[in-house]
């Protein structure tokens, strides 16, 4: 009675973090998209944020937002592997290999190729944790939730993010140059 | 001028084209996968379980080695050293797995690799102090060993083991020797195949990944 009862209570959790996931699978994405340079490579990080979420889910306590909980998973994952399996010429993000068509169709129009060739530049040229600070910000989150996902203070994120800006517009003059 | 902010939607097209081209089946897992245990760490882990078992085989024949020969001290002396090493063995490998074990991905990017260099860092010095130790350690087991056979070498040639500690400190004293000379100027590819044997390598880079954390700090 009692086992049937503890399975009934596993496979509920199971089924609600497999609905969380899914709820919130682009945080994934952008984590691997960000992290990983090849579609196998992004399916192998994809696997082991899902493996290292599931093994951390029974300390998740629901008082905390879960998007939040998930990205700093997502980002000590991704950033780990980088560390240790991933050879440094592959730790640049080539949307040729991504094999990802640029061209958004929910929009209507192609994304500029210069415009992709400098994100791609900007995430390439990043330390992991400045990485994980880039794709927080171009994921809309706020000073603060980027703070609390990083374990650093507000104002340093404001200064950091201050710094990446400068550093894309000289990224943008890179670019630029040699048409000019 | 492009800005960081204009980014933000060639981001998010790539995000959707990325999601729309092949929707990655990351929900689709098997529960197999979920017990799977993959974690960078495994292989430290087995390691550290190897250790375990190696020094609690060494600490069980060191320990009933001098047990048997108390009040012979050059005897006593060869036991307490392999149960010490042992022990020694047990004490690094239970605080690399419990290091390990205290590893919380949850919690904040900085703080968990923050822990892993760390531990990375520790792990790797102490596997060099225990190189440096086995430039000893083989004289009490081989001494043990002689015994076992009907020798007793410390008896009866104790210059023999005095020869063998002079070995020991001769083998330190080249080791280290040599780790010094490597560092000279022009002599790059010697640290650098020493690094690698040594695993002094992985502590410049665990040491590196610490101070890129710290700097990023800071900054």
């Amino acid at each position: 009675m009692h086992a049937t009862a503890t399975s009934m209570t596993a496979v509920t959790d199971k089924e609600i973090f497999t609905r969380l996931i899914a709820e919130h699978s682009g945080i994934i994405r952008k984590v691997a998209l960000g992290y990983t340079s090849t579609r196998a490579d992004r399916e192998d990080l994809g696997q082991e944020i899902i493996l290292q979420l599931w093994r951390a889910y029974p300390r998740y306590s629901p008082d905390r937002p879960f998007s939040t909980w998930m990205y700093r998973i997502a980002l000590n994952v991704a950033i780990s592997l980088l560390r240790r399996h991933i050879h440094p010429v592959r730790q640049t993000l080539s949307l040729e290999e991504n094999e990802i068509d640029v061209m958004d169709e929910n929009a209507g129009h192609p994304e500029p190729d210069d415009r992709v060739a400098l994100l791609q530049q900007v995430i390439a040229a990043l330390r992991p944790l400045d990485r994980g600070l880039l794709l927080l910000y171009l994921d809309d989150h706020s000073y603060r939730d980027i703070a609390v996902i990083l374990g650093l203070t507000e104002t340093n994120v404001a200064t950091k993010l201050n710094r990446l800006k400068q550093r894309v517009r000289e990224e943008t003059l890179k670019l630029n140059r040699p048409n000019s | 001028m492009t800005e960081l902010d204009d980014l933000k939607s060639t981001w998010q097209t790539l995000n959707r084209n990325l999601e729309r081209q092949h929707a990655l089946a990351f929900h689709q897992f098997r529960e197999s996968k979920l017990t799977r245990f993959r974690s960078g760490f495994r292989l430290l882990v087995t390691g550290q379980i190897i250790q375990i078992i190696f020094g609690a085989l060494l600490a069980l024949v060191g320990g009933s080695f001098w047990a048997d020969h108390i009040g012979i001290p050059h005897l006593m002396i060869y036991g307490i050293a392999l149960h010490a090493y042992g022990l020694m063995s047990i004490f690094f490998a239970a605080r690399d797995l419990y290091l390990i074990k205290q590893l919380d991905y949850a919690a904040p990017v900085l703080a968990l690799q923050k822990q892993i260099a760390e531990l990375r860092a520790w792990h790797l010095r102490s596997a060099l102090w225990f190189g440096i130790a086995w430039c000893f350690m083989w004289i009490p087991i081989l001494l043990m060993m002689f015994y076992r056979l009907g020798a007793d070498v410390w008896k009866h040639h104790p210059e023999v083991v005095g020869w063998f500690v002079v070995s020991g400190f001769i083998s330190l004293g080249f080791l280290l020797g040599l780790v010094a000379w490597s560092r000279r100027p022009g002599q790059e590819k010697l640290a650098k195949n020493l690094d690698d044997s040594s695993g002094g390598r992985s502590v410049k880079r665990a040491q590196t990944l610490l101070d890129e954390i710290a700097r990023f700090e800071c900054e």
